[in-house]
Parts: structure tokens; C-alpha cells; sequence
């Protein structure tokens, strides 16, 4: 028995033979915010043979109070956070593989880096993306796990090709406007409760015990003190178009992926968001924000200044959104995932 | 017309008849959820024909997109 996953290996689900199936798997994790960084240590911390991290951002000081796994000098630093999670990782655990990758989580990269991953972790901020990892899911017949929190309520399933409802069985359209962390706060224990669903679903996985797997949507909210866990394999859709027979992956396409392009000359970035989306109510975000900035609006668009911000952002009834004030695609969609969802 | 949603014993107006008013009432989007009356999963198009009773058990399921 190895000594420093004793405790692990006595654990009966998982034994001996588990360990040595968790020492050479290979988890790919989604997002290296708050739910990345924590599903990451706990992985790393129990023998992951190689962990994959994707994320296009850096280290600010207002992800310290619960991106588990940064500094105060990688805030000062603004490392991006799959390097300065790989750095904290690996002095974690030196035996594990990780790589680290800096990158927008697109489908050219999810379909590479899906080829040697066992299991998905989704540990990202919007459902653009999720719904790019639920269709590189099904067609490379990879396990997926859905985790998402936002204040003291958090959410988790387990997606399995072939066998449970997807995330597009489960959704009508790809929800928007909805609240995020950056409108509403998020406390860490929420990211914690949902890492551990994610984490303890991923070890049964690992270990191939998919017998011990949870089966339902979980649900929770800790300062409610409520905890749903729903059975939903009656909403499997036999004609989805992501998981059915027949499915075409809408999400893998270019025409259903956000497009963004540079306005020339005009420090803006243009951001129009996939026809499969939802409609964002207007009126409903401008109640959304007016604790958070001055909100000004008319019958066809929504202009939102955040206080002590440069950037602006206008929103256009078609779902058509301006971010002024900056010219990098990647900074726009990062402010339009914390406004808008 | 006393009912359980999520967990907790409620009593809601008598206007609220059906699980589409039910849903106004809390002004939940009912696009991203999931919505459970008594172990059982309603179907999205039958929320307006889905009417409720004394005794209900109602669980309401979020999906959200922070991380
Ligand atoms: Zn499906």
C-alpha cells in the first residue's frame, strides 16, 4: 500500500485496484476559477494519473475569496490561472502529470484534449461552453460532470453517453440573463459543496464502479437549508439532436457558437451570441444591474456603466451585445459571462 | 392552498391553480429548469394543464451557469 494514499486505498469502493486505476487515468478540467481550482487540488491530492486544465483567464484579487488554490502574488502578478493552478498543483503533488493550457475552451481544442481524458469536469462560468463540452461529450463518448453554483445555491449531474439525459435533453435553449457570480456573489462553500458531488462522481468513474453512480440532478442551497435530487431519465429525448440516433452536435457548428468581432477605430467589441439562445429580457437585466452601475434603457436597447469600470456595455434587443472600451475579444466575453450569464 | 415546494410547507394564494401560475407566482424562467410534482417530472409544455392540489410536492431545480 502506497503511504500517502492509505487512507484512500482503505476506503472499500476504491482499494488497492482503484488507486492504481486513479494513478493512470486522465482528468480534463473546464475553467480554473473557483470550482476548477478546488476539483483540481482534490484530484491532484488523490493520484490522478494526468490532469488537463483549460482557461483563458488570470488571477484577479476578488478571486481570492474562494479560487482555493491562488495568492496574493498571483493577483499582483495576474498569472493566468491554469499556470499559476499548475504551479500550486504540482508542489501539491509532484508525481502527477498536469498540463496546462491558456486557451479559450473552443471545439478545436475540446476535440483534441478530449481524445486522452477518462472523465470531462465542467468547472466553467457560462452555458456557451457547456454546451460545447455536452456535444464533444456524446460524440467522443466521454463521461461529463455538470457543476454549477451561484450565491449559496449549486447544481450538479453526471452525464453518461448512452445512458443518462444530456444537458440539451434537459434544456429547451441555452439559458441567458440568468444570475451569475459577479451579480449576485457566490460564498465558498457553495463551490465546495458542489465540488465534492463533482469530485466523489469523478472518483467512481475513475475507478469504474459506475454502479455507485449518483443518477440524479442535484441540487442545494445552503443558506436555505434545501437539498433536491432529482431522477430525470424520463426526460431523455429520443430525438435530441445532441444524444439521439441521430444527433448532428448543433454545438459543435460554427452558425450555433457566439461570434465576436473587433469594431475598427472604435474600441469596441461586438458580440453576438448563438441563434439557440434565449431572448435576454431587458427589462429583467435592468433590474439585474441597477444595484451594480447606472443602468439606462429605451425600447431597443439596454446601456450598462459599472461603477468604478472603463467599460461599457450596450445590449441590443436582438441579443446583440457592445462592450466599449476595450478592443481583446477575450476581456469582452469575459465581462459579458459576468453580466449577462 | 397549502403545498410543499422544495422542502418547505407553503401556503400560496388561491389564485395559484396550475404549476404555470405556481411558476409566476416565485417569477421563475421556465426555460432552465427542471420541475418535479410528486416524484415526477413535468414535462415543459405541460406546465399551463398541470393544476395542483392540497398536499402537492413541488421541487424546482435551477439550472445556473456561475463556477
Ligand atoms: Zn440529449
Amino acid at each position: 500500500m502506497q503511504e500517502r494514499y492509505s487512507r484512500q486505498q482503505l476506503f472499500t469502493p476504491i482499494g488497492l485496484e482503484g488507486q492504481q486505476k486513479i494513478n493512470c487515468k486522465t482528468v480534463l478540467i473546464i475553467g480554473a476559477g473557483a470550482l476548477g481550482a478546488a476539483s483540481a487540488e482534490s484530484l491532484v491530492r488523490a493520484g490522478i494519473g494526468k490532469l488537463v486544465i483549460v482557461d483563458r483567464d488570470y488571477v484577479e484579487v476578488s478571486n481570492l475569496q474562494r479560487q482555493q488554490l491562488y495568492e496574493e502574488r498571483d493577483a499582483t502578478l495576474r498569472i493566468p490561472k491554469a499556470e499559476a493552478a499548475k504551479a500550486h498543483l504540482q508542489s501539491i503533488n509532484s508525481a502527477v502529470t498536469i498540463e496546462s493550457h491558456v486557451a479559450d475552451a473552443d471545439v478545436e481544442l475540446l476535440s483534441q484534449l478530449v481524445l486522452e481524458a477518462d472523465v470531462l469536469l465542467d468547472a466553467t462560468d457560462n452555458f456557451d461552453t457547456r454546451m460545447i463540452i455536452n456535444d464533444i461529450a456524446q460524440k467522443y463518448n466521454t463521461p461529463w460532470i455538470y457543476g454549477a453554483c451561484v450565491g449559496s445555491y449549486g447544481i450538479s449531474f453526471t452525464i453518461i453517453p448512452g445512458k443518462t439525459p444530456c444537458l440539451n435533453c434537459l434544456l429547451e435553449t441555452v439559458p441567458l440573463g440568468g444570475a451569475t457570480c459577479d451579480t449576485v456573489g457566490i460564498i465558498s462553500p457553495t463551490v465546495q459543496m458542489v465540488v465534492a458531488h463533482q469530485v466523489a462522481e469523478a472518483l467512481k468513474l475513475l475507478v469504474e464502479d459506475e454502479g455507485a453512480l449518483r443518477q440524479t440532478v442535484v441540487s442545494f442551497d445552503l443558506w436555505q437549508h434545501n437539498y433536491q435530487s432529482i431522477h430525470v431519465q424520463s426526460a431523455k429525448q429520443s430525438a435530441c439532436t445532441s444524444c439521439g440516433p441521430d444527433a448532428t452536435y448543433p454545438y459543435l457548428h460554427y452558425d450555433q457558437q457566439m461570434k465576436s468581432a473587433v469594431l475598427c477605430g472604435r474600441d469596441t467589441v461586438q458580440l453576438r451570441p448563438a441563434p439557440g439562445n434565449h431572448k435576454i429580457d431587458l427589462n429583467e437585466l435592468s433590474k439585474r444591474m441597477a444595484s451594480l452601475g447606472k443602468v439606462e434603457q429605451n425600447p431597443f436597447l439596454l446601456s450598462f456603466q459599472p461603477y468604478n469600470m472603463k467599460e461599457r456595455m450596450v445590449v441590443f434587443q436582438d441579443n446583440r451585445v457592445l462592450i466599449h472600451g476595450t478592443k481583446d475579444i477575450h476581456e469582452a466575453k469575459k465581462l459579458y459571462y459576468q453580466w449577462i450569464g | 392552498m397549502m403545498i410543499h415546494v422544495n422542502g418547505c410547507q407553503t401556503n400560496v394564494p388561491s389564485d395559484v391553480r396550475t404549476m404555470e401560475q405556481l411558476m409566476h407566482y416565485y417569477e421563475l424562467q421556465a426555460k432552465s429548469m427542471i420541475v418535479e410534482l410528486n416524484k415526477a417530472i413535468v414535462n415543459k409544455d405541460k406546465y399551463a394543464s398541470t393544476s395542483l392540489q392540497n398536499g402537492d410536492c413541488i421541487e424546482f431545480v435551477h439550472f445556473v451557469g456561475g463556477g
